[in-house]
């Protein structure tokens, strides 16, 4: 590969990570009803797309920028562990892509994704329940119990977005490094 | 042989997902289910006292109602004996409006202060004496001489050597008092008619 396309496609990365990062906390910050939100799917492709480092940092970037500024109100003392929950999902887009055999996805990835969707937003649920729980001096269980709509809202808001939007989202970006998606 | 594996794990996790979603959805439930049996058992025993309490009221009330409608029966017999009588009284009044008249009487002490009783009721044919008489504490004598009464006092004002009691009647078409021109036990008064009792030095 010549060194100006190696350039080129350097660039091109660099646009579409920021353009995902850009919309990953514009969307965040966009009021919106609760624990509808696109983050955790931004966070996983820019980790599938670019790596784990990548995802992590994104993840935590915008929980703490949500943090200060999301139209919910002040995250408080649960910042770090919206920070760590996001990054998480932002890892396990990394993880997930370094499993994969093959480029190009199948049926069973249409499977995986809502699945890796609804366990990584669960697990991101448990954990900022957990800050919570120690923050407000409850018991977590009771924390998980009491917000367990916000969990089943958010779960199956991202099993479906994962499942309509990351293949596609994927390919699309891919078509727009090879450069085919020119004129 | 990775493809199997890769299932049975995306199966695993599916199942870790849902199974721990469905049972925080239940144990949400049941928490909620407690807390609304609770309630339900803290209101059927609310509902229980209030039941109890309910009945001695709804007894005195119903009593309360049974003496309410008997007042009010007998409210209604007075009232229906009320309008009978009033229908009774104003027939007789009509009647009596019949044989009597009202005259208008003013009694002038002298000194600036008078009196004045209008519209009073009094019967056909009665003279200027009896209608003051009905008015005010007349002091009079019989003079048989004369066949005359003098009226000495009225309302415990008596006669002097220089002050008098005098009659006088009111002429309507000349709008002047005129003075008697008998004594007030010989003048019979007609319907509506002025009439004043003056204290007075006499000008003869």
């Amino acid at each position: 590969m010549p060194l100006g396309s190696e350039r080129i496609l350097e660039t091109r990365q660099i646009a579409v990570l920021s353009v995902l990062s850009a919309l990953c906390i514009g969307v965040q910050l966009t009021p919106r009803p609760p624990n509808v939100e696109f983050t955790s799917l931004f966070c996983f492709l820019t980790g599938f797309l670019f790596g784990s480092p990548f995802g992590i940092l994104l993840g935590a970037l915008t929980m703490f920028i949500n943090g200060f500024l999301s139209p919910w109100g002040l995250a408080g003392l649960n910042l770090p562990f919206q920070m760590a929950g996001m990054a998480i999902i932002g890892f396990a887009g990394g993880v997930y892509r370094k499993t994969l055999q093959s480029e190009r996805f199948s049926v069973i990835h249409f499977v995986e994704l809502p699945v890796m969707a609804a366990f990584l937003t669960l697990l991101y649920n448990l954990i900022t329940n957990f800050g919570f729980a120690l923050i407000a001096g409850i018991d977590l269980i009771f924390a998980l119990i009491m917000g367990v709509w916000f969990t089943v809202i958010q779960v199956v808001w991202n099993t479906f977005l994962f499942t309509a939007a990351f293949i596609p989202m994927v390919e699309a970006i891919r078509k727009v490094w090879s450069g085919s998606a020119k004129p | 042989m990775i493809t199997e594996k890769r299932l049975t794990l995306v199966f695993a996790l599916g199942l870790v997902s849902t199974l721990t979603l469905a049972t925080l959805v239940c144990a949400y439930y049941n928490i909620r289910y407690e807390e609304q049996r609770r309630l339900s058992e803290r209101y059927i025993n609310q509902y229980k006292e209030l039941s109890e309490k309910y009945l001695p009221l709804l007894k005195n009330y119903t009593a309360l109602v049974k003496k309410y409608n008997k007042l009010l029966d007998n409210y209604t017999q007075l009232f229906n004996e009320y309008q009978a009588e009033k229908e009774n009284y104003t027939q007789t009044l009509e009647e009596y409006e019949n044989l009597t008249m009202r005259v208008n009487i003013c009694i002038d002490y002298g000194n600036g202060t008078a009196q004045w009783y209008n519209d009073t009721l009094i019967p056909l044919g009665y003279d200027l004496l009896k209608a003051t008489q009905l008015v005010a504490v007349v002091n009079y004598t019989y003079w048989e001489t004369y066949q005359a009464c003098f009226i000495d006092a009225i309302n415990g004002v008596w006669n002097t050597d220089t002050w008098f009691w005098m009659w006088l009647k009111w002429n309507t078409e000349n709008r002047e008092w005129e003075y008697g021109p008998v004594s007030a036990g010989q003048y019979i008064l007609s319907k509506g008619e002025t009439v004043m009792w003056r204290y007075e030095v006499p000008s003869w």
